[in-house]
């Protein structure tokens, strides 16, 4: 039987920890979504991540360190997640279907087309635009969280948004971009 | 700013897990504590504070018992010392007087 200070640690732990869940679960979701595009396994990374987080979360110095935690542990989840279940998509970004049309920013259609693209991207320049355009990390913080030089970073992104423009403006034209 | 990077930011927007998300990772990590073994329920006295108390219960004991001990044998050397320089003494005393008893002995063989 729980005595009432026991009784009371662990509620005082879980309430900080359903917190810790609540304000970062969308990040953690999303990273591993936006990679994997498949939302039940992204809910099932995330959720192991939050599990390693709670096993490791007296390790945790600070906010921002949990922050940064999470956002490194998850980009590495979902990277062995997609190498273990061999998710890598199959399409490659030169074999993706052309757009009919460039539609504007905002359109829906824009907005699932460039999640294709990126989707269609290598492992690791496609962690590094997730992190760059969902995350707003700057090539330095990239490095960090994903163990890569920081020349390496800055040229997944360059390369990866060469691809990407090369392929929309094939198809929409100079002027669209 | 280009429109690709716009495009960029609003596909890769964070998307919410949903409602029950949170609940399941509370979940997953009530279930994922190790429960207590019958061992561990029964070395309940084991735990902290508790467990200093005992072990620092055990060192004052032990120490308690090696001070007795000691003093019980000092005690008992300083007896057997007395007893020792008592029997010298007594020794001693039959000595002398055996020594007596030999000189007049010796004396009256003398004089016969």
């Amino acid at each position: 039987m729980e005595t009432a200070t026991e009784m009371a640690e662990a509620a005082a732990e879980v309430g900080g920890f359903a917190g810790i869940v609540r304000q970062h679960q969308a990040m953690v979701f999303s990273i591993a979504y936006h990679f994997l595009h498949d939302r039940a396994l992204a809910e099932e990374v995330a959720q192991e991540v939050f599990l390693q987080l709670h096993q490791s979360v007296e390790e945790m110095q600070s906010g921002a360190h949990v922050g940064f935690w999470l956002r490194r542990v998850a980009s590495h989840r979902a990277i062995d997640c997609s190498r273990r279940r061999k998710l890598r998509p199959q399409v490659g970004l030169e074999d993706a279907p052309e757009p009919a049309t460039m539609p504007a920013v905002g359109d829906p259609m824009l907005t699932r087309r460039l999640e294709r693209l990126v989707g269609s991207l290598p492992e690791k320049p496609r962690m590094v635009m997730i992190l760059r355009y969902q995350e707003d990390l700057s090539p330095v913080e990239i490095a960090e969280a994903l163990d890569m030089p920081v020349r390496t970073v800055k040229s997944h992104l360059q390369r990866s948004l060469e691809l990407l423009r090369e392929k929309l403006r094939r198809a929409v034209g100079e002027e669209n971009l | 700013m280009s429109r690709l990077d716009d495009g960029l930011r609003e596909a890769l927007r964070r998307v919410d897990p949903g409602p029950d998300f949170t609940r399941a990772v509370l979940e997953r990590a009530a279930a994922a504590r190790p429960k207590e073994s019958w061992w561990q329920r029964l070395a309940f006295g084991m735990r902290p504070p508790l467990v200093r108390w005992a072990a620092a219960g055990l060192v004052a004991c032990a120490l308690l018992a090696t001070g007795v001990e000691y003093q019980y044998e000092r005690q008992q050397r300083a007896e057997g010392e007395a007893a020792k320089q008592q029997l010298v003494l007594a020794l001693r005393i039959a000595g002398a007087k055996l020594h007596g008893v030999q000189e007049k002995v010796l004396e009256r063989a003398n004089r016969n």
